[in-house]
């Protein structure tokens, strides 16, 4: 009688410990996939196509452009993305009025995406600003990464 | 006894997998961390790079460092009102469109007290460190351009080379000679020299000036000796559809910590000015420093 309790009791704290550390190494092994270096890569591609786009003069060029024109050249530049890649940016131009209260006014909104994506759950957004000098305006870009 | 075996062998591999268990949750918890750590400082950098990037667009200015030199192209003169606004529009941009709260972003002076961009010292607007030589303006109409060091750290400029392109304006002097009555380079006073040997404080100057009919005109006066109360001075004579004036040089004095100084009597311009030194141990801020700060770092330097 003593015997078969103490095996069930030994069983069962067996069981126990057995079944924690299987919860334990399925919830700790995502954290040791590569997640988080995506994530680290898609931030650092994000900022650098917004830094080229905004030092070679791109976004600056698209001010008072037709919508339909800055749309497909946005497109082209996404191309420029690795394949497995997928963005979806947008370019905000407002122009600015001294107040008080100091205003901005949004002029134009323009937004593309990468070809063939959907968007997911998980995206890593990037964002930039740039300014013209004449005309005086200002423009906000918004980038959204994704792996495909 | 074999209990006893079977009990220590069973405790030594689940001890074994609880060891393994924590430093591979320790492992993955800091590489977490650190991959959090760096995205954001990725996001710390790349947001003060684009207000930093943006600010010369704002002022209309191009600084770059070549090797031993710092090569400044500007657009002159501004309108002083349009200038002001903007930089204040642009301030307010950061803040109300570009700044979110998981982002602080600000304009400060040396002390970390909040400043307002429109109020900054045009005087200095650039300072090439760590010898404190400035480029900058009477005020933000950009009509007087300076060049201005100390007399202690004046020793560290090696050349200046000014190239003004005019916009609106021609000669209305002989730029083809450089002697007799019409000629463009009269200096009065003058304190030109044919070297810098046996002078203290002499500039090598290279000025060059050319008009809106493409003629050029470079200064035959390389050397001045600026030291003490010294100066030069030239009244660069041109003209415009109606009427004639004069763009005023001054080549020091150096106890006014003044190197040049050009007043453009609003003549329309670009200019490319390079200010050789005789390190390549320099870097160029604008007299405003930024901060920009998330809950896990912040970076806080001269734009």
């Amino acid at each position: 009688m003593t015997k078969g309790f103490v095996l069930t009791m030994d069983a069962i704290m067996a069981t126990t410990i057995a079944v924690v550390i299987v919860i334990a190494i399925v919830n700790m092994l995502p954290l040791a996939s590569t997640n988080y270096f995506d994530k680290q890569q898609l931030e650092s591609i994000g900022n650098d196509f917004l830094a080229v786009m905004d030092l070679s003069g791109k976004f600056r060029s698209y001010i008072g452009q037709a919508a339909s024109q800055v749309n497909q050249d946005l497109g082209l530049q996404l191309q420029i993305l690795p394949q497995t890649y997928c963005g979806n940016v947008t370019v905000k131009i407002y122009s600015g009025n001294i107040g008080p209260p100091t205003t901005f006014t949004l002029e134009n909104s323009y937004n593309n995406l990468t070809a063939g994506c959907i968007k997911k759950q998980e995206i890593i957004k990037t964002k930039r600003i740039f300014v013209n000098f004449d005309p005086q305006k200002f423009g906000l870009v918004e980038f959204e990464l994704w792996l495909r | 006894m074999k209990g006893i075996f079977f009990t220590i062998i069973t405790f030594m591999i689940f001890l074994g997998m609880i060891t393994y268990i924590t430093v591979i949750t320790n492992s993955n918890i800091q590489r977490s961390n650190l991959t959090g750590e760096r995205i954001s400082a990725n996001r710390i950098y790349y947001t003060w790079k684009s207000v930093s990037d943006n600010m010369k667009h704002v002022l209309n200015v191009y600084v770059a460092k070549l090797n031993d030199s710092a090569e400044i192209n500007d657009t002159l003169p501004a309108n002083k009102d349009f200038l002001m606004n903007f930089l204040k529009l642009y301030q307010q941009f950061i803040n109300q469109i570009y700044r979110d709260p998981t982002i602080d972003i600000r304009f400060e002076d040396s002390n970390g007290n909040e400043v307002d961009l429109s109020t900054l010292d045009p005087k200095t607007l650039f300072q090439i460190k760590p010898m404190n030589v400035n480029y900058g303006y009477l005020d933000y109409g950009k009509n007087e351009l300076f060049v201005k060091s100390s007399t202690q750290n004046f020793s560290f400029i090696k050349k200046l080379d000014l190239f003004i392109d005019l916009k609106n304006v021609f000669f209305n002097c002989n730029y083809t000679v450089t002697s007799g009555p019409d000629r463009c380079n009269k200096w009065s006073p003058d304190n030109s020299k044919t070297s810098c040997s046996g002078i203290e404080y002499c500039l090598n100057l290279n000025l060059t000036f050319k008009d809106v009919n493409g003629n050029i005109f470079n200064f035959p006066e390389k050397y001045f000796d600026i030291g003490g109360s010294k100066f030069s001075k030239a009244n660069l004579d041109v003209k415009n559809i109606t009427s004639s004036y004069f763009i005023i040089i001054e080549v020091g004095p150096l106890n006014t910590e003044t190197v040049l100084h050009i007043n453009l009597q609003n003549v329309q311009t670009n200019t490319s000015t390079k200010i050789q030194f005789n390190t390549t141990d320099f870097y160029i801020n604008l007299a405003s420093i930024l901060n920009v700060s998330t809950v896990f770092g912040k970076k806080v330097d001269n734009l």
